[in-house]
């Protein structure tokens, strides 16, 4: 159990009473918003930590100029990959010639074993 | 249903930093009480401690953007800053109004004579306060106005458990000592 020196309880109730809880009034809010609004218009924003990626697409256009090169990628696969008839001739008129590589032709490897036997 | 837990008071002040003003209005509910508290109960004067809270909220957000999560509580930083500002102002005070200069009431009624002797131990404790070392007066506003724990306050003022021990109870002696002598005039019969 806690003792009480006489001669000291009365700082016992000097401080129980200064400890009387004080709310902050509507104004006082008010204005501490109003600096938190000013505060946060008035500091420079933070940098933004962007990745090299970010920086090179800011670099090309953008997502727009993206778009774009991803277009004529897929053009150019089709093209390459399938090209339509008016495309050849014009090649074919334009270089005078159409050559044709055959990279597997299909016997080439049973020759290649023949040989290795023989 | 499962509930969600509350952002931290760091967790609001970095989302105010990046620009989100409600987490400014959900901080300052949360801390101003808290701050104001403990400058009415350090400086006993209303328009004092408002200015005060104003100012300690202020560096608040101009820390914002620089705050760093994990190094320190909110409200430990808030203690600091706040006890910091009141004591200034407290030692600013000494040597002006004294408790002599206070008007008595013309026609005092009974509550009004309650008020009034509240008032006067109030303002003795504050001037009792504002004369003591800066470090004591601090500990003992800490302790036993704000009721912290003595780890509490030895976070806050960044020194050893033993040490606010050894300050709060100097402080509080010194205090004893001072108002000891004016007991009689603060309405408190000797026992």
């Amino acid at each position: 159990m806690m003792m009480h020196d006489p001669k000291t309880s009365f700082m016992d109730d000097l401080f129980a009473q200064a400890r009387t809880p004080d709310a902050a009034s509507d104004d006082l809010m008010a204005r501490v918003l109003a600096d938190a609004d000013a505060t946060m218009l008035r500091e420079p924003s933070l940098p933004t930590h962007r990745s090299w990626w970010q920086d090179m697409l800011q670099i090309v256009g953008g997502w727009p100029a993206m778009g774009s090169v991803a277009a004529a990628g897929v053009a150019g696969l089709w093209v390459g990959l399938a090209p339509p008839a008016t495309i050849e001739t014009w090649v074919a008129e334009l270089l005078g010639t159409t050559t044709q590589i055959t990279l597997l032709p299909d016997l080439d490897g049973l020759e290649f074993m023949e040989t290795f036997d023989g | 249903m499962m509930d969600i837990p509350a952002p931290s008071d760091a967790a609001l002040l970095v989302a105010y930093a990046n620009g989100d003003a409600s987490a400014a209005r959900l901080l300052a509910g949360r801390l101003l009480p808290r701050v104001m508290g403990q400058a009415v109960r350090m400086l006993h004067d209303h328009a004092e401690a408002e200015d005060v809270a104003q100012d300690a909220m202020m560096r608040l957000w101009k820390i914002a953007p620089d705050w760093r999560q994990g190094e320190a509580q909110v409200s430990t930083w808030l203690y600091r800053v706040v006890a910091n500002l009141c004591t200034d102002r407290l030692r600013k005070r000494r040597g002006n109004v004294r408790l002599d200069q206070v008007a008595d009431p013309a026609d005092p009624a009974p509550s009004a004579v309650d008020q009034m002797q509240s008032t006067v131990r109030m303002q003795a404790l504050r001037d009792a306060l504002g004369d003591l070392p800066d470090r004591q007066a601090q500990a003992v506003s800490l302790r036993h106005l704000e009721g912290l724990s003595n780890p509490e306050i030895a976070e806050i003022m960044d020194i050893s458990v033993t040490s606010v021990e050894s300050l709060t109870a100097r402080g509080k002696r010194a205090l004893t000592a001072v108002l000891s002598a004016r007991k009689q005039e603060l309405g408190y019969d000797d026992a």
